[in-house]
This record gives structure tokens, sequence and C-alpha cells, in this order.
């Protein structure tokens, strides 16, 4: 039970002169419990890969698996994908068209065939997750604040009980407590085994939150591996398309200069630990 | 997977050729002289030297065949409609015979060459499109309206109108597929069900996509403003149009062509 990317190849428009290598032989293993956070410049191939993991696009070369079903023009394996594979796609609240909020979650829902009981089950409980209070339930979408209506649309995507969640970029544009909030609710998810796969540009982000980490250079992977071990190699060599995050620059400052404090992300931490350093 | 065509009626495909090269207001007048042209076709052989004129034309100006081909896909039912309106509803010799359905000798001929009219037609006119830039297009529409502005013919607003428009067709498809993406991965199902349904099932994409053409209008109204867009009047150009001797070279030629053409059809 997992979705795997195998040697994924995508070519926009083949054979025209828009023609587009997007993808080139990109793996991927996403199991459901875990986070994979997927990073990359723009233009790197990041929300082309996205649309591949629910059958929205299809590979040109190279296969992609979603619980053993592969994605094909196949009308009931789509709709067998995409029923697993939620995707909150970049700039959601473009997709907005309900009267209320709470048809807008029940399009999903209603989509995949729930019971009228269910689905107002699973739209209360997504509500609640998501922090929308219930007087918004009647309310237009379109008079929603930005952040409210980014909310509306991943629970949109939520109520219909995606094994899989994809989120392209979820948190731009975002203020830092809603992030926090959005961040601690995936990790939620993470725990009733959901496979969350995070698209982001910030690779301070990734790190502290994913299990594994696929870094894309237009259109292939320059790194996949743990948070861990993608610390150790930046710091080694600089990987193409990334810099360090701040706080990592600061630590490679102070090594440079002899003092003996670990890579961390945590700022509170690496206090501490040169506290003791100068100590001493 | 594609869900809607992007090299959509309409868009510039750039490239280094002579047919690039030449002034808007050149490439304006040939092709209303060929399309002017393609409707007074009538034999089958005429039609065989429009079609090698397109291939030669499409070789010039370095667009491959296909993508010639593919901007008229859009068409196609239109095109097939009209054929079919003159092939059931044109008076002749009977051929063939069904209630109150009848084809006619006469109107075979007539859907042949109404339908091939109207698809040469476009793919001609796609020629201009692809070739030049909406910006170019809508300079030579301005400057071979401007003699009609004393006659209070807004010619700036038409041609700034139908640049914007232009502009935005390519954007409008890929803005739709985008949200069409976004309800197909929430489960929609847009192709099951009776007429009704199958239209109902397009409000989700219907209701984001006005609302996105209506933010987009303000905020190009809003930039052009910004930018201090205050009509034609006084408007100076970083590059003014250039009627150079290929123009005029290319002028006479389609002037040419076509006078063969059309002469040759009106021989036979
Ligand atoms: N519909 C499309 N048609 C043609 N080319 C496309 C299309 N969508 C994306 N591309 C091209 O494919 C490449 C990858 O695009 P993609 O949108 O996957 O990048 P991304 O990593 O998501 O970028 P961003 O961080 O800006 O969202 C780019 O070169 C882009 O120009
Ligand atoms: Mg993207």
């Amino acid at each position: 039970m997992s979705i795997r990317v195998d040697s994924l190849g995508h070519v926009y428009h083949p054979g025209t002169p828009l023609e587009t290598k997007a993808l080139c032989g990109v793996d991927l293993m996403v199991e459901p419990g875990t986070w994979v956070a997927i990073v990359g410049q723009t233009g790197s191939g990041k929300s082309t890969l996205a649309q591949h993991l629910n059958a929205l696009l299809l590979p040109t070369s190279g296969s992609v698996e979603v619980d053993g079903i592969p994605t094909t023009a196949e009308p009931s394996a789509l709709r067998m994908v995409r029923r697993k594979v939620g995707l909150v796609f970049q700039y959601p609240e473009h997709q907005l068209f309900a009267e209320s909020v709470l048809e807008e979650m029940a399009f999903g829902p209603r989509n995949w065939k729930f019971s009228e009981e269910d689905i107002r089950e699973t739209t209360t409980r997504t509500m609640k997750l998501l922090g929308l209070s219930e007087e918004l339930l009647t309310r237009s979408p379109f008079q929603l604040s930005g952040g409210q209506k980014r909310r509306l649309c991943i629970a949109s995507v939520l109520a219909a009980r995606p094994d899989y969640l994809v989120l392209d970029e979820p948190t731009a544009g975002m203020d830092a407590p809603g992030r926090r909030e959005l961040l601690g609710l995936l990790k939620g998810l993470v725990k009733e085994r959901i496979g969350i796969v995070h698209i982001t540009h910030d690779l301070e982000l990734a790190l502290a939150m994913a299990e594994r980490i696929l870094v894309l250079e237009k259109g292939k992977t320059v790194f996949c591996g743990t948070p861990g071990s993608l610390m150790d190699e930046l710091v080694e060599r600089p990987i193409r398309g990334l810099c360090l995050p701040p706080i990592l620059e600061l630590v490679s400052g102070l090594r440079d200069y002899g003092y003996h404090v670990p890579f961390t992300l945590d700022a509170v931490e690496l206090a501490d630990r040169l506290e003791k350093e100068i100590r001493t | 997977m594609k869900f809607l065509n992007h090299l959509t009626l309409g868009q510039y495909i750039p490239a280094d050729s002579p047919v690039h090269r030449l002034d808007p207001r050149c490439k304006i007048l040939s092709v209303v002289l060929l399309l002017a042209g393609i409707f007074m076709v009538k034999h089958p052989v005429a039609f065989v030297a429009w079609g090698i004129f397109l291939l030669f034309l499409s070789r010039f100006s370095r667009i491959p065949f296909r993508v010639v081909i593919q901007g008229a896909r859009p068409v196609i039912i239109l095109v097939l409609f009209t054929a079919g309106i003159h092939l059931f509803l044109t008076r002749g010799v009977i051929l063939w015979e069904w209630g109150i359905l009848s084809v006619t000798r006469e109107g075979v001929g007539m859907a042949f060459r109404m339908g091939l009219r109207l698809f040469f037609l476009v793919l001609f006119a796609g020629f201009l499109t692809l070739t030049t830039s909406p910006m170019e297009l809508s300079d030579g529409l301005e400057r071979l309206f401007r003699p009609f502005q004393r006659f209070g013919f807004p010619a700036h607003e038409m041609a700034m109108m139908m640049t914007i428009a232009l502009r935005f067709i390519p954007t409008l498809f890929d803005e739709t597929d985008r949200i069409l993406r976004a309800q197909l991965a929430r489960g929609a199902d847009l192709d099951h069900g009776g007429l009704l349904r199958r239209m109902k099932a397009f409000i989700p994409v219907l209701v984001p996509l006005f609302v996105i053409v209506f933010q987009r209008a303000e905020d190009l109204a809003q930039a052009m403003e910004a930018r201090c867009y205050r009509g034609g009047t006084g408007r100076s150009r970083m590059n003014p149009l250039r009627w150079k001797r290929a123009d005029t070279f290319a002028m006479a030629g389609t002037l040419v062509i076509v006078a063969v053409f059309v002469l040759m059809d009106l021989g036979a």
C-alpha cells in the first residue's frame, strides 16, 4: 500500500514548438502515515509531479501506481486513484464555486457518492479540524478572507477522506500562526495514517517537517533522502537550486570558527549548545 | 492528459521567418485578399491549388503544417455543421431520400464547397495570428483604421480591445484547464448522464471562471491606469511600423496569386 513513482517522465505538448520536458526519470515512494516533501525552484516540475500523483496528468514515460493501481486513461482506474489521492492545487482559491461553504465542502463527498448523513458528519468534522467556525457554513465562499478561503479549499479536499493528501504550496501567503496551525493539522493527519506529500519552496519547512525530501531541479532528481542526510550533504557541498536556510548558514559559519555546534533548525537548542561551548 | 488543447485559434508562435518579419499591415491586407479569393473558389482543382499554396506558406513561415491544422480544430464542428446544412437543404437532382431528409447532387457539391471554403478560411486567417504578435496586430489595425477616425470611428479603442481579447484567449483556456483539473481532482464527473446533468456538472467550472475573468478585467484596468494609460491621443510608439520593400513585394505577390487563382477558377 503506497504511491510508487517509477522513473517518471513528462513532456508537455510533445511534437509542437511549445514542447517542454517537465520531468525526467523521477522516482518517489509515499507510504501511508509518512510525510514526504518535494522542494525545488520555480519551474522545477513540482506541480507537474503533483498532478501525476492523482492521474490528472499521465506519464509520458515511466509509471505511477497508487496502491497497486497504475494511472492510465481507463476511467475506472482514474476515479479510483482520484478518490484515494486528494490534491490541493497551488492557489486553490480559484476553484471555489458553490453558494455556501457547506455546499463547497460537500462537493467532493457528493461526487464520491457519500450518503447525506455521512456528508453532514464529514463536513462538520473537517470544519472543526481546520478551525473554521460553524457560523461560516451558510456564508458564500467568496465572502471569506484569503486565509479562510485557503482553509476551506483544503477542507473541501479533506472532507472526501482521501488516503493520501498532496498539497501544492499550501502555506504560500499564509501568516505565521496560520501556517503553524496548518502544519500541526497535517502532522495530525500523518498520525491517522494519511500519506502527506508537501510541495514547498521553503527548505527549512521541509527539513523540519518531512521524513523524506525529494529535491527537483529542471525536472530531475538531485536529492532524495531523509532531512538529516540532506543537511549533511548541504553542508558538504551546495546542491543545485537549493541554498541553506539562514540558521544552518549560521551553524556552518560557527563551525568554521571552531565551535562544535550541531546542525539543527532549533534556535533555542543552538543557543544552548553555543553557550555551553563558550563556557568551556 | 490534455483536457483542452492549448494550441488554440489565435496563438502566436514566434519564429524568425520572412512572414514573421513582414509589416502587420501588409499581412492583414494580404489575408483580407486571400479570404476574398477563397470565397470565390468553386472548382475542385482550385481547392487543390489553394491547398498547395497553404503548404508553401507553412514552409515559408516556418510553422509546421500540423500546427496550422491544429489551430483549425476548434472550428471543425462548425465546418461539419455548415456542410451538413448544405448537404440536406439544397434543392436539385435527388440522389438519396429518407423521410423528410433528402440529399441532392447539388447538395453534395455545395456541402464540399462550403465546408472546404470555411476550413481554408480559418486556416489562412490562422496564419495571421500565428505569425503576428497581438501587439503588432493591433498596431497594424489601428494604423489601417486611422483614416476613419475623422468620422468618429474609435480606431485606437477598437484596436486596444481586440489586442486585449486576443491576448487573453490562451490565458483563459489555461485558466479553464486549471479549474477543470481542480474540480476533477475533487471527483467532478463531467462526461456522464444526460444533457441537463452534464450542463449542471459544468457549473463548478464556469462560476470560478467568471470570477477570474472579472477579477482579471479589474486588475488589468488598474494596471493600465497605474501606467497612465489614457487612450490613443498623444501616445507615441517605441517601434513605429515601417513599410519595407519586402512588404510591397509580398502584397504584390498576394495580389497576383489571388488574381491568378480566381481567373483560373472562372476559366475552368
Ligand atoms: N500546461 C503547461 N504547458 C506547458 N508547459 C508547462 C505547463 N505546465 C508547466 N509547464 C512547464 O513545465 C515546467 C515545470 O512546471 P511546474 O509547474 O511543474 O513547475 P513548479 O516546480 O511547480 O514551479 P512553481 O514553483 O513556480 O510552481 C516549467 O518549465 C513549465 O514552464
Ligand atoms: Mg507549481
